[in-house]
């Protein structure tokens, strides 16, 4: 575990202005945790603190109990590896000489790399999926493709934690995505990883828990649904959360999504989606997916409360699902009052459109729904934030 | 792409050998632009000239990829910043002594360390002209010196602009333990240099503490520059010119390019030097003007380019 306790930090030029005013939190195993920020908020120099590049003031930063300052600098670098934001040059050294500087830390002074260093570099080549790009010379590649380097190098460190400083700045969406994702596999993996970024959707849609930093001072520390939230936000950004979320500059929508739900499955995820146009149905009176689609003022395909799916409730719906990009079903129980629903899911695929699928359908027709035949047609994703990041790369 | 080291050294290797050989037999009693000449000429007189251009080419070579990787620049050389004309300056102050070398050390250092002290924090650009400054005022304090001391102009030639001529087996006997000593040195710091190319930063992230890292290689820098001084006078550019090209043709992984790059500042040390005694023959032109005639305009070459690559 890694725990920060009470981290204060100034630079001895600048004695009066504390950059860092006491932050203390703790990581477990295989979580994502973003150090959330504007600009100048001291993200990098917390960073920097952690990885005991920089000496706190006052306070420690500890790994097991361990003082991480206490330690050499060797030492350090077989537990963190630290992704920084440079655009950095290789001067033309390869790809694979680049990932095998992260086995510096390991190689004894007077020796060569070992199989076994050279087994971790082929490896994380293989995790980050660049092992095509090996041979290739480092400065040749595009930004995202650097920065997937980068975090090779970081991973062939073998080390537990990962400290990335804004991984995503200059990289085009889906590189962004490529990165986040690839960030949430070493998680599950168990390595904890910590980013620091100043995008609010990115650390609510993939980290775990959330330290929100304004000028030095630690503004909350928990899991997103705590943290993002209105008046946080809007205090530390100085801007409503609707607009701080906003990952595109132009305001414009990223497409149209109808959501096929009920039973409160897809009230979570509507409220994931405010960078597209949303639609839902067919949804009853009072359910809570109702009343969450009502709340985001979107358009909805409606049924009386208890009552099985009416002709007109059917056909409104299909019409929302011609409108949309996308669809997607969430994995409600379907019963016979309800499974005109994946009727409908159904004559979306058979339409053309892109269906995915959250979760798995809990049937109580015997089969007669149809759930199997809309399985095989549709992409299925088991958690909420695969299907987020599958829909944002689009 | 780069060449494969077998296939880069091998024909580094032949190279040396043909260079080797070319300059035994060259020079006004020929059999290469004369005649006259005897065994004794060969072996007494070109073998251990040819074997010392040998070695300071590697030397030279050597301290300028030192340099060059710790300031992570190509723009930088023993000449460049001062420490040749500093050890130059203080080794002909007790010449002639056994303890030039000494002297030579004590000078290339204390020079070396003066523009790193004035000019660390600053831009490149600004260690480069303070170098370039502390070189140019030691060079003039060493023809005030030979002057005052009204010295053979020959030795004022030979402390400025470099000479062979006086190349002696035990010279070079000198200088190979030298040599060998600063290769041993570097070879297993050779990864940590190469993750100097990524950033201070990042080298620090790995584990590497790079001011101590720095401050022990341009030590060993300072160390074989002075020492090639002290047998072989200035000659400067070889070690700006020598890595760059090296790194053009095996990459930059320090591994490789050190030793290949020793190799190759003796190939073409000994080509400017059958240069330098062919080009008037009989007469023969300090080493050094051959040197900078090369490596001046690759300099401008070299900064003109890191203009146009970062605009």
């Amino acid at each position: 575990m890694l725990s920060i306790d009470g981290v204060r930090f100034f630079f001895d030029v600048e004695a009066d202005r504390e950059v860092l005013k006491g932050i203390s939190f703790d990581a477990r195993s295989g979580e994502l945790i973003s150090i959330l920020g504007p600009n100048g908020s001291g993200k990098t120099t917390l960073l920097r603190c952690i990885s005991a590049t920089l000496k706190p003031k006052i306070g420690g930063v500890y790994i097991d109990g361990a003082s991480v300052h206490a330690m050499k600098s060797k030492d350090v670098a077989k537990r963190f590896a630290f992704v920084e934001q440079s655009s950095a040059l290789g001067y033309d050294l390869s790809v694979m000489d680049v990932v095998m500087l992260g086995r510096l830390p390991h190689i004894k002074r007077f020796s060569l790399p070992s199989e076994e260093d050279n087994r971790a570099v082929e490896r994380s080549l293989e995790v980050v999926g660049i092992d095509a790009l090996g041979k290739r010379s480092f400065d040749e590649l595009s930004g995202g493709e650097k920065q997937k380097v980068l975090i090779a190098l970081a991973i062939a460190q073998s080390t537990k934690i990962l400290l990335l400083d804004e991984p995503t700045a200059h990289l085009d969406i889906k590189a962004q995505i490529e990165v986040m994702e690839l960030l949430r596999k070493l998680c599950n993996e168990g390595k904890i990883v910590l980013m620091a970024t100043h995008s609010v959707s990115f650390a609510s849609y993939f980290s775990d828990r959330i330290l929100l930093l304004m000028d030095g001072e630690q503004i909350a520390f928990g899991p997103p649904e705590e943290v993002i939230k209105e008046e946080l936000i809007r205090k530390t950004f100085g801007v409503g959360l609707s607009i701080a979320r906003e990952m595109r500059k132009d305001g414009k929508k990223r497409g149209r999504v109808h959501v096929i739900c009920g039973g409160g499955t897809g009230a979570s995820l509507l409220e994931k989606l405010y960078d597209f146009e949303i639609s839902a149905g067919v949804v009853n009176l009072f359910d809570s997916d109702h009343e969450k689609v009502v709340e985001l003022g979107a358009e909805i395909a409606e049924e009386q409360p208890f009552v099985p799916i009416s002709e007109e409730a059917f056909k409104k719906n299909m019409e929302l699902i011609k409108k949309a990009d996308f669809v997607i079903v969430t994995g409600f129980p379907v019963g016979y009052g309800n499974m005109r629903n994946i009727e409908a899911a159904i004559e979306a695929c058979k339409m053309g459109k892109k269906v995915l699928m959250l979760g798995r359908c809990e049937d109580f027709t015997n089969g007669k729904a149809g759930i199997e035949e809309l399985e095989r047609k549709s992409s299925i994703f088991l958690r909420e934030k695969e299907l987020l990041s599958f829909l944002y790369s689009m | 792409m780069h060449l494969k080291s077998s296939t880069a050294f091998s024909i580094e290797l032949l190279l040396l050998l043909l260079a080797f050989i070319l300059s035994l037999l060259s020079g006004p009693s020929g059999p290469i632009g004369g005649q006259g000449y005897t065994a004794d000429i060969i072996w007494d007189l070109r073998a251990p000239r040819a074997f010392l251009a040998v070695l300071v080419g590697g030397a030279l070579a050597l301290a300028g990829v030192i340099m060059q990787a710790i300031f992570r620049n190509p723009l930088v050389d023993p000449y460049i910043l001062g420490t040749s004309s500093g050890s130059a300056l203080f080794a002909a102050m007790v010449a002639p002594s056994p303890l030039e070398p000494f002297f030579a050390f004590i000078g290339g250092i204390s020079a070396t360390m003066a523009v790193y002290a004035i000019a660390w924090r600053e831009r490149i650009e600004t260690l480069l002209l303070v170098g370039l400054a502390v070189g140019t005022l030691l060079s003039a304090l060493l023809s005030l010196l030979l002057f005052v001391r009204l010295s053979a102009f020959s030795s004022m030639l030979f402390w400025l602009f470099g000479g062979l001529s006086l190349a002696t087996w035990q010279k070079s006997f000198f200088l190979v333990v030298v040599l060998v000593i600063s290769v041993l040195l570097v070879f297993p710091f050779a990864m940590e240099l190469d993750s100097l190319l990524l950033g201070e930063e990042k080298s620090q992230h790995l584990g590497v503490d790079v001011r101590k890292l720095r401050f022990f290689m341009l030590l060993v820098a300072c160390m074989i520059t002075s020492f090639s001084v002290s047998v072989a006078g200035i000659i400067g550019f070889v070690g700006l010119m020598v890595p760059h090209m090296c790194r053009r043709i095996v990459g930059p992984k320090h591994r490789v390019l050190v030793p290949f790059s020793v190799l190759a500042g003796g190939v073409f040390l000994l080509l400017a030097d059958v240069a330098a005694r062919m080009l008037l023959i009989p007469n023969e032109l300090p080493i050094g003007i051959i040197t900078s005639l090369c490596g001046a305009p690759f300099f401008i070459y070299l900064v003109w380019r890191q203009r146009n690559v970062k605009h």
